[in-house]
């Protein structure tokens, strides 16, 4: 009986891969629940790996090289990446403004947002898909389809979760595709992943004006990133191919071979239209403030 | 030799928990190259030490055993990596029924001169076992182009297989069939 069932043993574990492989191909990539067990095991491990190598990294760039110095510069970096994104903000705020003026006095209000920082524990090794693990799971709020940034920009999606740890698809993946829209025009188009530098916006019509260096931003529509994240600047536009949009080069903002750490939006509200809901809200607040007597809505109460 | 003999003639050299041990080896490798993928550059330029293991086996232990350390570091290598579960140990398992027929000859060679066999095993499994499931469950885009990683991974594999011979061999009871 068991000479015969190590004969079957090839057949039966062929059969039992190609079950599986149907199996994956068929739903959402990353939800087997082995594979989710594997994570939840193998994540302590990856932890003291990373954490082990980085200290050994720390050691060498603050002891062997110059002392003193480094810690300068990672303060300056930090203050210069804050700055760089209070930017991108600042110009998103200018143009909301710009288009408002005329109707009634609406600011541009940063969606409510709680976000858990995690960090950057493994990559895949593999050359057909780019994703990491990160040191935040389900424990800490995290979800499926909840986007992570970096204080560049945009870094992917999360699309497996385990109690303490999360897969992270990166937007340089082929699989990625995120709702986008170049800052200075509001050309609209889709991002999508090549595996590496540069991504490629697409479906972005021959008509619309598009630049080496524009910024390009997220657009929020897809309800799974906040609007006006910095993903990339464009650096090469080429118009002279068949097709009816033009191909846009863009190279992305955050450096993703080197992610440390990230910041998961746990808590988003859906993404506001302000140019739709805008005259939609005047008859109201005209009604309310008829209401009031013309006095300041919540004076008094 | 009939098929059969081929298959089956082989010294049973694996002992005990020897092959939890290359199981756990495999595990503890494909951890530490997903961990230190980014410090050494090497994110989709890695060594697939599953396939090195896997020979391993398949040139130490019966047909069964070495089916089933495929299959298991093949799931570990598709679970760790994040891609499509079963890619990796398809391709193992067909690796190991290919391989073994011939692992008899072969173990008279040393690990060095294994080191081109290896990169062929692990080039030709890349292109003609995993590029068509690849294929079949969704090409990533018309511009991706596997093959540089493909090579360096294969190469890599293959400088590597003697260090994780020799090593698995201290770790484990066997000794060479003509020791």
């Amino acid at each position: 009986m068991f000479n015969r069932l190590k004969w079957l043993l090839p057949v039966i574990t062929l059969v039992l891969a190609m079950g599986l492989l149907s199996s994956q191909g068929r739903q959402e990539r990353g939800r087997s629940p082995m594979a989710s067990a594997v994570l939840e095991v193998v994540g302590p491990v990856e932890n003291i790996l990373t954490s082990s190598a980085r200290g050994v990294e720390n050691i060498w760039r603050r002891y062997f090289s110059l002392v003193g110095l480094t810690r300068e510069n990672d303060i300056l970096r930090e203050i210069i990446d804050r700055q760089e994104r209070q930017i991108v903000q600042l110009n998103e705020y200018k143009a909301a403004n710009d288009r408002l003026t005329g109707l009634l006095k609406f600011r541009d209000s940063t969606p409510m947002t709680i976000m858990k920082p995690a960090h950057v524990l493994a990559w895949d090794p593999g050359p057909w898909f780019r994703s990491v693990i990160i040191s935040a799971g389900s424990n800490e709020g995290v979800a499926v389809d909840q986007s992570v940034l970096h204080n560049k920009g945009v870094v992917g999606r999360v699309v497996e979760v385990t109690p303490h740890y999360a897969r992270v698809l990166l937007a340089t993946d082929f699989n990625s595709s995120i709702d986008a829209f170049i800052q200075r025009t509001r050309a609209v188009g889709i991002l999508s992943g090549q595996g590496g530098k540069p991504l490629n916006l697409k479906y972005v019509r021959k008509d619309e004006d598009v630049r080496p260096g524009d910024l390009v931003v997220t657009s929020g529509l897809d309800g799974f990133f906040p609007k006006g994240v910095a993903l990339g600047t464009v650096s090469r536009v080429d118009r002279h191919s068949a097709d009816l949009f033009v191909s846009v080069e863009v190279t992305p903002t955050v450096s993703f071979d080197r992610l440390e750490e990230v910041l998961v939006v746990i808590d988003q509200r859906p993404p506001i239209d302000w140019l739709t809901m805008a005259p939609r809200l005047r008859p109201l607040l005209e009604d309310a403030l008829d209401a009031s007597g013309g006095q300041p809505l919540g004076v008094g109460r | 030799m009939s098929l059969s003999t081929l298959y089956t003639a082989a010294p049973i050299v694996f002992k005990g928990w020897d092959l939890v041990k290359v199981v756990l080896a495999g595990l503890l490798l494909v951890i530490i190259q997903s961990s230190m993928a980014a410090f050494a550059g090497l994110s989709g330029y890695g060594p697939e030490w599953v396939l090195a293991l896997t020979i391993y086996v398949a040139l130490r232990a019966e047909l069964w055993l070495a089916i089933l350390a495929a299959f298991a570091l093949g799931f570990i290598r598709d679970a760790v990596g994040g891609g499509f579960l079963g890619m990796h140990q398809f391709t193992l398992v067909l690796i190991t029924w290919f391989f073994y027929p011939f692992r008899a000859r072969l173990n008279f060679f040393s690990p060095l001169t294994l080191m081109p066999l290896i990169f062929i095993l692990g080039l030709g499994s890349q292109l003609f076992i995993m590029t068509p499931i690849m294929a079949v469950l969704g090409w990533p885009s018309h511009t991706f182009n596997p093959l540089p990683a493909f090579f360096v991974s294969s190469s890599l594999t293959a400088l590597l297989a003697p260090i994780v011979f020799i090593a698995l061999d201290r770790l484990t009871r066997n000794m060479r069939q003509n020791d």
